[in-house]
């Protein structure tokens, strides 16, 4: 602490007062929600450029909404059986935690599918699958008006305090994704590039699709009990498309979005914090900043063509 | 010795709805087949479903076991959105030999650039794909096609959209490849004029007359049997030794004026 206190730009950054304490005293209190924070923005920046290249932005949109109806479900019905919320919010991991995990990954599992019906289309099928759980939610929020607030606390997360077993699983839950995504790295790119001629050379394209597709619905359901469902859609959106635009090597674009992600969680974190703003949309707002390079390029080249 | 390929009383579609049934046709090591037929006439589904992409809706495949195939889609098919160089989109084709788990080795990178090399682009190893032009992006995925040394190498509709300098190289290329390796060819096209000068056998096909009709092309190619599929009067002419086809209008009209 006193290394960190001693460098000159960085001493006055972590020694703005908000309430009487400085960010490097509240460090303590706030490194679990940091932690989380980064964790989620490295995991869902590099997931992202998958959901921004397959073009399936709403696809992690309805995973989201399904996720969270997972949870109001778990309160559902165990209200239902005259259980507390609180009771159900202290056993999360085997709970609310777990359906909506697997409401996730069944709703991965079914959108991975290919419509073949021609009187409705892929894009209806996305719409009504965040519409619906969407409107389902709200109801069942309705109903628990009395546990209300303990449902809207896992389902909008608290991005600054989170609990050190929540970090846990957030910190397992990236490490296990990335870890299948540097195992199958060319299946995935392959397969999603060009899935007919991935097929017809032999490879298992649809199990490849499934499991691209179950590693997004586990980090969007784990990750939005951590930080939220809207902070959360942002990292998988927002980084992929600025560094998309930056790049001719896809490489490079994980990385950058890998970049981007971590660092509008940080400063995002920081300025939610000495300009007392929800860390959510504070750490969404900065994530947009990263777009404005790449539309700057864009622009300098359509000039350039003429 | 069984031949690479054969399908018996095969029927083909989506969703269940039959396209076109009862096809039988078997393909031999060294045959360059033209799949040929008017639009939506099912060339494209036929091919799909011999490749195992979309299932059969009855009948059989039979594959010689260890067949392998390489695949050229249309062009169209590969999202501008991929930052990728060429060499990558064409490395792409040894990813099914390497393995799930296994890294892409320098031997894979090497013989990419070679099939590069084969077909002319080679000095566009490092561009990226989405700015390369029609006819580079074509050779390109010929390229793909070919780094896994496969069996059959099936290319669906590479001429589409080109101009004649673009369609002529492609063609000539085509025709090169398979001179040189014996490599078995199927090439899906709605350009008869353009099969007509290169495949040796032919696969004619109509799907919503159910017309399904396999031979050499020098037998196939004949007024008769090009009326009864695309209800056209067809000349076929030879010159220089080149086939030309010549269309006088719709016999269906003829018939109804």
């Amino acid at each position: 602490m006193d290394f960190l206190r001693s460098v000159p730009v960085l001493s006055g950054l972590l020694l703005v007062e908000r309430n009487g304490m400085t960010f490097l005293d509240a460090l303590p209190i706030l490194q679990n929600g940091i932690l989380a924070g980064v964790v989620v923005a490295l995991v869902s920046a590099f997931l992202g450029v998958y959901v921004i290249l397959k073009r399936i932005v709403f696809v992690s949109a309805a995973i989201s909404q399904i996720s969270s109806l997972g949870v109001a479900c778990a309160f559902l019905v165990a209200v239902f059986f005259g259980h507390h919320a609180s009771e159900v919010k202290s056993q999360f991991l085997s709970g609310p935690g777990l359906t909506s995990v697997v409401f996730a990954c069944v709703a991965a599992i079914i959108l991975a599918r290919q419509v073949s019906e021609k009187r409705i289309t892929r894009e209806s099928i996305l719409g009504i699958g965040y519409l619906l759980p969407a409107g389902l939610t709200l109801l069942i929020l309705d109903l628990l008006s009395a546990e209300a607030h303990a449902i809207e606390d896992i389902l909008f997360g608290n991005s600054v305090f989170v609990s050190v077993d929540q970090l846990r699983v957030q910190v397992a839950t990236a490490v296990a994704v990335l870890l299948i995504h540097l195992l199958l790295y060319k299946e995935f790119i392959f397969t999603s590039l060009d899935p007919e001629t991935a097929t017809a050379c032999g490879m298992r394209t649809q199990l490849f699709n499934r499991i691209l597709l179950l590693t997004i619905a586990f980090t969007i359901s784990v990750s939005i009990m951590s930080i939220g469902a809207l902070p959360v859609f942002a990292f998988m959106v927002i980084p992929a498309s600025a560094a998309l635009t930056l790049t001719e090597r896809l490489r490079n674009a994980f990385l950058l979005s890998v970049v981007f992600g971590v660092s509008a969680a940080l400063v995002g974190f920081y300025l939610s914090f000495v300009f007392s703003l929800p860390t959510g949309p504070a750490m969404l707002t900065t994530a947009g900043l990263f777009l404005i390079p790449g539309g700057l390029r864009t622009l300098v080249q359509r000039w350039r063509l003429g | 010795m069984p031949p690479l390929l054969a399908a018996h009383d095969l029927s083909i579609g989506y969703g269940g709805r039959p396209l076109l049934s009862d096809i039988d046709l078997s393909i031999e090591q060294g045959d360059w087949w033209g799949v040929v037929g008017p639009n939506g006439a099912g060339k494209t589904t036929l091919i799909k479903t011999l490749l195992g992409i979309i299932p059969a809706l009855r009948g059989k495949i039979e594959r010689r076991p260890g067949l392998s195939f390489g695949y050229v889609p249309q062009r169209g098919v590969i999202d501008d959105i991929f930052p990728l160089p060429a060499l990558d989109v064409v490395v792409m084709g040894r990813y099914p030999r390497i393995g799930p788990c296994r890294p892409v080795t320098r031997a894979d990178r090497e013989l990419a650039l070679r099939y590069m090399e084969r077909v002319g682009i080679a000095h566009l190893a490092r561009k990226p794909f989405r700015s390369l032009s029609g006819g580079q992006k074509q050779r390109t995925l010929i390229a793909r096609g070919l780094v896994p040394e496969p069996d059959v190498l099936v290319l669906d509709e590479p001429t589409d959209g080109m101009d004649l300098a673009g369609e002529t190289g492609i063609m000539e290329l085509i025709s090169d490849l398979q001179r040189g390796s014996g490599r078995t060819l199927l090439m899906i096209s709605h350009s008869l004029n353009l099969v007509a000068n290169h495949a040796k056998q032919l696969m004619l096909i109509h799907g919503a007359e159910g017309v399904f009709r396999t031979g050499m092309t020098d037998e196939l190619l004949n007024g008769k049997t090009l009326e009864e599929i695309y209800h056209l009067s067809v000349d076929v002419h030879s010159f220089a030794g080149r086939r030309f086809l010549f269309a006088h209008g719709s016999t269906d009209t003829k018939e109804k004026a």
